[in-house]
């Protein structure tokens, strides 16, 4: 240090311009943090030698004085942009740098009509996400932000959109904005109208007051409010939507807590005709998931009928926990049969009965695209387990079945151990929670010996026997392996094809 | 599909370079196929041994231990995600197990409480049914207290009716709220479940990161390690490498030196010594100049002198002549008067021979003469010796006779006085020369030994003594056979004797040996020679027994034996023949075997000497 000083100190007056051409170039080029930079070697300065500091910082008995460096007039120009983004914006004329630096100190509650059309940079979008939800997953959205931003917000406005009272001008405006990006709508709750709100507290209130009318005047009331009923009307914005591929709805309310009511959760012939409607016309639907919504059979029928059939690319069909049984499960095999290309199928918690199942069954042997279909705690009974059994002998399409809690027992059990050996195309079976006993164990086990395509078979809770669960699930392990072996094989023939089950791990 | 896209190569191939297989030229066709089959080969063969071609296999080595880690993760990861999926779904099957259990359980109660509803309704109907029948009797009552019976009668199956009413709506009612209540529980329980499941999906989530990690962590210290590894190697190899070069540059730079050295040195030492080699014979030739020229110079001195010398001789010579002119002259005038000498001498000598052979022939008739008369004394000599030999046998026949009457008188008479007289038995003595007629031959009595032997050494050519004392063997056997003795029994001789014969010739040397040999054996005589010949010799002949005592009996002296060689030769060369020839197959023992022949000899003739003396002793 001291030599340095002692060989810096002689020419004094040299000094002074090598530092202000140092200092220049770092003002002009760090656009960054100009003032920190600035900071810093003036405070080397000043600490190795008070007397080599530039002539023009001193400046005596100025009490305003600062040791910052004027900021550059780049900075000073992009601040004022940033100022005025919202009236005056100026993004394409800039230098990708300039951008950069602008970007960043955009603040997020510039208005959507400004930003939506002119940024596309994630990282801007990132931090407005950032902002709004602390949680997010960008996996599900393509690893787009701008993407998951809109269907958010769009998703939050129709949530809490309440019938005939909010003003749909607004939501229309953000859909004008973000509808090319937008291709899965998940809805988790669709608030009734005000009206029945109010009533249902005007209810609460007169509760207490007579008991003998009650129930009359509920239904009077119902009666007559019922066309007013309906919940968003999705016409208008799936119109507005060019991309939309999945939609997810759930007709109830989402934590209504003590001022629960059965008709928060009605899905009325209105909103279904309205939904088969919308999806009739939307034509790039691919994923159309209804749950907990008290579908039932004339409303799937309906569903189906006006909306569903022949529908050019609707893929799956999710209709979980609902109220389906055997007419509904007829109108649905009548959708696999030839009348749509559903590659999955998900009846899981309806009330379906052996005959729906045998309908279901009879769609599933004349669907040749059908790739998954989910039973799950239904009461299909051992009459349409058999019946579905039987028609895995005939399709060769259903990768992945699920007749768990079914009530299923032995004639069930030994079907399917029969069609185990016949079967090349099933990989996943989920016969969980279904009284088998013993003797069906020993015969499934048999039955797997000659299969080296089934890759998961769920038997618990089956009272299968633990020995031979354990040598079929060893038998099951074995063709895991197999199967990634032929999988990598096949990569690495050629990778850019390959069958992708990375759903099933 | 490989024969194809080989074939389209061969036709790429063709298509660019090469003959052509639709060429118009059809021996380029040929050979064009000819190409194509053997790339097809080729490529066949690549194709086999490319399988196993060893860069792959090193390869396949090379990444086993991170291939190894990698499967060995893979497999754990899969069996912990497996293990963990269905732990954490173990919840969702039991719920499901529960609901649907519970779903049973609600159907049959719903499908009691409709059964119980319809009974109820139906029962309650009937009883309406009757209430209002009633009513209708009540209008034809007329006695109040009737009508108050039946209007009270109809109150209390009302009230029953209500009652019963009410108390299904109470059990309904309590039904619902043990729904509810139940319904509370089950929420509790589901929150409960879910409660669980989210812990286990948090504990899951844990330790799938921590494993994941641990296994990444293993993954890639395998790498690590084998990269470690393969470097190590190389480097290893490498330096090994380097340094098995830097060692051979060393070493050669070394050697180099080495002989760079060497030849300087020899360079160096051949300069030397062909240096020297020039000095040397430089100064030599030198010399051999100096030494020449002084020699030239010698020998001219040398031819000066001697030039001198020689003319100086040559007149010496010159006058020496003329001497010896003169000589020669004096000696031939001699010369002429010896020859004239010589011739009467040698007149005179032919005289002389004439006159000596006259001479000769006279004495030799008179030789002849004097021969015959010789001749005629012989023969009457030997006629009086036989004539008195005869007589001298006549009278001692005559005189035997007598002799042996008398003898055998005395022999009765003894025997008489034995058997008679003395009642012995008589045992006649011997009588051996009883059987004896004739005179006793003076000549048998044996020579003493070393007469024996002077004569077998002394004469060898006087065969007839030899004959005479040796009965059975030749001369020459014998002679071997003492020289034999002679050799092989020094022992027996003194010491001193021995350095005292040293100078003496040869057979007087032997013969005194001989003697003190036979001193020492005390062999007194001849017959004792002949006994101890025996045993050194391995085969005998008879013949020369008979002979010899033909011999014995017309033996007289020694001189006449000469005498009657002369006159016998023929007869007498003929045994002479077969002695010799049986001489010759005669063989004498092994000079080793002499020792142990003279031992057995001196055994047995000890004996027999004994048996001599025994008969001696009893003829006295």
């Amino acid at each position: 240090m001291t030599e340095e000083t002692t060989n810096l100190a002689p020419p004094v007056d040299n000094t002074v311009v090598p530092s202000t051409t140092e200092t220049q170039p770092v003002t002009d080029e760090n656009l960054r943090s100009p003032t920190e930079d600035a900071i810093q070697t003036e405070i080397k300065y000043s600490m190795l030698n008070p007397e080599l500091k530039p002539v023009r910082r001193i400046i005596a008995d100025d009490l305003e004085w600062s040791l910052r460096i004027v900021p550059a007039l780049t900075d000073l120009a992009l601040n004022s942009l940033v100022k005025s983004f919202d009236t005056n914006p100026k993004y394409n004329e800039l230098l990708d740098k300039h951008r950069n630096q602008l970007l960043k100190s955009l603040p997020t509650h510039v208005p959507l009509k400004v930003t939506a059309p002119l940024v596309e940079d994630e990282n801007y979008w990132q931090k407005c996400c950032k902002e709004k939800w602390p949680i997010c997953d960008i996996k599900q959205y393509d690893n787009s932000w701008k993407r998951f931003y809109f269907e958010k917000h769009i998703e939050e406005i129709i949530e809490n959109f309440v019938p005939s009272q909010t003003d749909t001008k607004q939501l229309f405006e953000y859909v004008n904005l973000g509808a090319q990006y937008v291709k899965r709508l998940d809805i988790k709750q669709l608030l009734p109208p005000v009206e029945m709100q109010d009533k249902i507290l005007q209810n609460e209130d007169e509760f207490f007051d007579d008991d003998e009318d009650n129930d009359l005047n509920d239904g009077r009331d119902a009666e007559l409010k019922k066309p007013l009923c309906d919940h968003f009307d999705f016409t208008e914005l799936i119109k507005r939507l060019p991309n939309l591929e999945e939609l997810h709805l759930v007709y109830g309310v989402k934590g209504c807590g003590m001022n629960f009511d059965w008709n928060m959760f009605e899905f009325t012939k209105k909103d279904c005709q309205i939904l088969a409607k919308c999806v009739q016309q939307c034509k790039t639907l691919r994923v159309l998931h209804l749950h907990r919504s008290k579908v039932d059979d004339l409303k799937i029928r309906m569903l189906i009928r006006d909306g569903l059939l022949d529908h050019p690319t609707l893929e799956e069909l999710n209709l979980e926990h609902n109220q389906i049984s055997d007419r509904g499960c007829r109108a649905i095999a009548k959708l696999l049969n030839g009348h749509s290309k559903l590659f999955r199928l998900n009846l899981c918690n309806n009330l379906i009965g052996p005959q729906g199942a045998q309908a279901i069954a009879y769609g599933v042997t004349k669907s040749t695209t059908i790739e998954y279909l989910n039973l799950r705690l239904n009461r299909i009974g051992d009459e349409g387990g058999q019946a579905i059994c039987l028609a895995l002998l005939i399709n060769q399409s259903l990768c992945e079945l699920n007749l768990s809690s079914n009530n299923l027992s032995e004639p069930t059990g030994n079907k399917l151990a029969e069609i185990l050996n016949r079967n090349k195309s099933l990989l996943k079976i989920d016969m969980s929670a279904n009284r088998l006993g013993g003797d069906i164990g020993k015969s499934l086990q048999e039955g797997l010996q000659d299969n080296s395509t089934l890759l998961y078979f769920d038997l618990r809770m089956t009272e299968c026997g633990q020995e031979s669960e354990y040598i079929i699930n060893q038998k099951l392990k074995a063709n895991r392996e197999q199967d990634r072996l032929i999988r990598i094989q096949e990569k690495n023939s050629h990778d850019t094809k390959g069958r992708t089950y990375s759903h099933l791990f | 599909m490989e024969l194809l896209a080989i074939n389209q190569k061969s036709k790429g191939d063709d298509d660019n370079q090469g003959p052509s297989l639709t060429s118009q030229n059809r021996d380029e066709r040929v050979l064009a196929r000819r190409i194509r089959v053997e790339q097809r080969i080729a490529q066949k063969k690549r194709k086999t041994l490319g399988i196993i071609s060893p860069v792959e296999d090193e390869h396949k080595d090379e990444a086993s231990l991170a291939k190894d880690q990698t499967e060995q993760s893979r497999q754990r990861l899969v069996k912990l995600e497996e293990d963990g999926l269905e732990f954490v779904t173990n919840i969702r099957v039991g719920q499901d197990l529960l609901e649907h259990q519970h779903r049973l359980e609600e159907e049959e109660a719903t499908r009691k409480r409709n059964e119980r509803l319809e009974q109820d309704t139906k029962s309650s109907k009937e009883k309406f049914d009757e209430i209002i029948r009633n009513w209708e009797s009540a209008r034809t009552k007329e006695l109040p207290r009737e009508l108050h019976e039946l209007l009270m009668a109809q109150k209390h199956a009302c009230g029953t009716m209500l009652e019963e009413k009410n108390k299904l709506i109470g059990e309904l009612e309590k039904e619902l709220k043990n729904k509810d209540d139940y319904y509370v529980k089950m929420l509790r329980k589901f929150d409960e479940n879910v409660k669980l499941l989210v812990e286990r999906m948090n504990e899951q989530v844990k330790s799938r990161r921590m494993y994941y990690a641990r296994e990444l962590h293993a993954i890639e210290e395998a790498f690590i390690k084998e990269r470690q590894e393969l470097l190590d190697k190389y480097n290893r190899e490498w330096t090994e490498k380097l340094e098995e070069r830097r060692f051979k540059e060393e070493q050669f730079v070394v050697s180099r030196f080495e002989r760079h050295d060497t030849f300087e040195r020899e360079l160096q030492r051949l300069r030397i010594k062909q240096a020297e080699e020039f000095n040397a014979t430089k100064v030599k030739l030198e010399n051999q100049v100096q030494e020449q020229q002084r020699k030239i110079e010698e020998m001219k001195a040398i031819y000066q002198l001697s030039q001198e010398k020689y003319e100086y001789n040559y007149k010496v010579l010159k006058k020496r002549d003329e001497e010896n002119l003169l000589t020669i002259g004096v000696q031939k005038n001699r010369k002429i008067k010896l020859n004239d000498l010589l011739t009467s001498l040698k007149r005179k000598l032919v005289q002389k021979e004439k006159q000596f052979k006259s001479e000769s022939i006279q004495a030799a008739e008179e030789y002849k003469r004097t021969l015959g008369n010789i001749q005629e004394i012989k023969r009457k000599a030997k006629h009086f010796l036989t004539a008195d030999m005869e007589k001298f046998h006549e009278l001692w026949i005559m005189n035997e006779e007598r002799c042996k009457e008398m003898a055998q008188k005395l022999l009765d008479a003894d025997r008489i006085i034995f058997e008679h007289q003395l009642g012995l038995i008589w045992t006649p003595p011997d009588l051996d020369f009883m059987n004896n007629i004739g005179p006793i031959d003076a000549t048998k009595i044996p020579k003493p030994s070393i007469d024996v032997v002077r004569e077998i050494l002394t004469d060898q050519q006087d065969d007839s003594s030899i004959k005479q004392t040796t009965s059975h063997l030749s001369n020459t056997t014998m002679k071997n056979m003492l020289e034999l003795l002679c050799d092989e029994g020094d022992f027996l001789i003194e010491p001193k004797l021995l350095a005292l014969l040293e100078p003496l010739e040869s057979n007087e040397k032997n013969l005194i040996k001989l003697d003190a040999i036979f001193r020492a054996l005390k062999i007194e005589n001849e017959e004792d020679i002949e006994v101890m010949a025996k045993y050194f010799i391995d085969y005998i002949q008879q013949n020369t027994d008979q002979q010899s005592k033909v011999y014995v009996s017309s033996g007289a002296g020694p001189e006449q034996e000469e005498e009657e060689e002369e006159d016998e030769e023929g007869t007498d060369t003929s045994h002479q023949q077969i002695t010799d020839t049986v001489d010759n197959r005669v063989e004498l023992i092994h000079p080793n075997h002499v020792l142990k022949a003279l031992i057995e000899f001196l055994d047995e003739y000890r004996s027999h000497q004994k048996y001599v003396f025994a008969i001696y002793l009893f003829k006295r």
